[in-house]
């Protein structure tokens, strides 16, 4: 252990550590898809509800379904378990050297790495904020029109910090996802997400919220999915050595 | 010219001639005084030519508009030139504040904080100069209407005040938070807390209805706020490039 490291360094190193990505990246994987499955299954199942005339917050409303705290658990746990998620992200698409063999190790840095990544941080942290928000102010509880405001930060976020992601995932070499899959999945999130969330916006209806949804899901799950093989790498190199 | 230099590609060459000292001190020059002159003049014009203008009971807008000042160009003009000058002052502050690291000299490198916070002060800041180029361009006289309810020149006045307003919370806490080299300490703490929290405050106020305050007087105290936060960052920012200029 270095013992120049702040504690705030240490907890930083201990949050994007491969090991805490690989639970994380799986918890999150289960528990949200889960529960989300199950909320829809109990929901359909007893109550009225369709995804093509529900909106997904009403999985969380206790008038539709018998069980809106799944809806409310899948999105603060994933909120509180993205968060590790991106800050590795972040660490291994704009790295920062902090010795002198780091900087000779990785000599190509590029200025756009680190505005696009730290742009993408913010929107994600925002994103992230308005996914517990939408748990902790369910349709159940929602005081103010929280629920709504929360809701909109969430898509508009995830969709604004996509053009980020892919935009840096698609023009500059990185470690995540390999060729071709970065043009794929970059292009995809700079262009999709954003254009699918005006037309929700302008078009607010169920249906549209569940586009989104799916198509904010088709950026996330692949990153999501190579970022778990990354750390799954990373841990294996880890334990040869 | 070296071969580094010649190796360079051109959107670097332009990066850097931006950023150069000379550069931010003729544009940093250039943009105090124009700025601040058109709209001085504008408001005196305007006060002189077509009474009864004054700061408490007209929109800034309106020294754009033919029906309320006889030379609506002066504001147009300050407008397009303040937004115009100050994207090369935002890209020197984010090349100073955090240089990036690509050799042994360029240690102790930036917190990461310091890259984030930097990233947004730099995308909200280049949004708020470019609507203000929209501004001056779609001005009271020129207000194109986008929907029924929505003109050109209100969706820039909003993107300038709101680019600016969110520009400031994220630079003030890169100078409260993050060592750099453009504020002297202890300069740097009031002049970033007044950016966290003093232009983002009058700009809610502004959106809110906020009853027996007219709207012009906060739309003012919005320009003003936004003003004790850039000129200060101006003037440290002008001190740091006439340092740097000397060394070179």
């Amino acid at each position: 252990m270095n013992e120049k490291e702040s504690w705030i360094d240490r907890i930083y190193n201990k949050v994007t550590a491969p090991q805490t990505i690989r639970i994380c990246g799986y918890t999150v994987l289960i528990t949200f898809f889960g529960l989300i499955v199950l909320g829809v299954i109990i929901a359909s199942a007893v109550g009225p509800y369709n995804i093509v005339d529900n909106w997904i917050s009403d999985l969380g409303n206790h008038t539709i379904t018998p069980a809106p705290f799944l809806l409310d658990i899948a999105v603060i746990s994933s909120g509180f378990l993205l968060i590790p998620f991106y800050f590795y992200i972040e660490k291994y698409l704009a790295p920062i050297p902090r010795t002198p063999e780091e900087i000779q190790m990785s000599p190509g840095r590029y200025r756009m790495c680190y505005r696009l990544m730290g742009l993408n941080f913010f929107f994600n942290f925002f994103g992230t904020l308005g996914l517990i928000g939408v748990g902790v102010f369910s349709e159940d509880r929602d005081i103010v029109d929280l629920h709504f405001t929360f809701s909109v930060l969430l898509f508009g976020s995830f969709a604004i910090g996509s053009i980020f992601l892919g935009l840096r995932i698609s023009f500059i070499e990185q470690p995540l996802i390999p060729k071709p899959f970065n043009y794929l999945v970059g292009i995809y999130g700079i262009f999709v997400p954003f254009t699918v969330a005006g037309f929700a916006l302008f078009n607010l209806s169920p249906s549209w919220e569940w586009v989104l949804f799916f198509v904010i899901l088709g950026l996330i799950l692949p990153t999501f999915v190579f970022t778990l093989r990354h750390a799954e790498n990373n841990l294996k190199m880890k334990n040869k050595s | 010219m070296t071969d580094q230099q010649a190796n360079r590609s051109w959107i670097q060459r332009v990066y850097d001639a931006a950023t150069a000292p000379k550069t931010i001190i003729i544009t940093g020059f250039a943009v105090l005084i124009l700025y601040i002159g058109l709209v001085a003049i504008g408001v005196l014009v305007a006060a002189l030519t077509k009474p009864p203008y004054t700061i408490l009971n007209n929109w800034i807008s309106d020294l754009g508009s033919s029906k309320h000042t006889a030379v609506p160009v002066l504001y147009d003009l300050a407008c397009i030139f303040a937004g115009t000058l100050t994207i090369p002052f935002i890209f020197y502050l984010e090349r100073h504040i955090t240089p990036i690291p690509q050799k042994l000299e360029d240690f102790p490198v930036p917190h990461r904080w310091a890259y984030r916070f930097m990233s947004m002060g730099l995308l909200w800041s280049l949004l708020g100069s470019i609507f203000y180029i929209g501004v001056g361009i779609f001005s009271g006289d020129r207000n194109v209407k986008i929907t029924p309810g929505l003109g050109a020149h209100d969706l820039c006045s909003f993107g300038a005040f709101g680019g600016f307003s969110l520009a400031a919370i994220f630079l003030g806490f890169a100078l409260v938070f993050v060592r750099q080299p453009l504020i002297p300490k202890p300069y740097n703490y009031p002049l970033g807390i007044w950016g966290i929290i003093g232009p983002i405050t009058v700009a809610v106020l502004n959106l809110v209805d906020m009853p027996g305050i007219p709207g012009p007087i906060l739309e003012w105290s919005l320009l003003f706020a936004i003003l004790a936060w850039i000129v200060p960052l101006a003037l440290f920012t002008l001190r740091h490039a006439e340092k740097l200029k000397e060394i070179s």
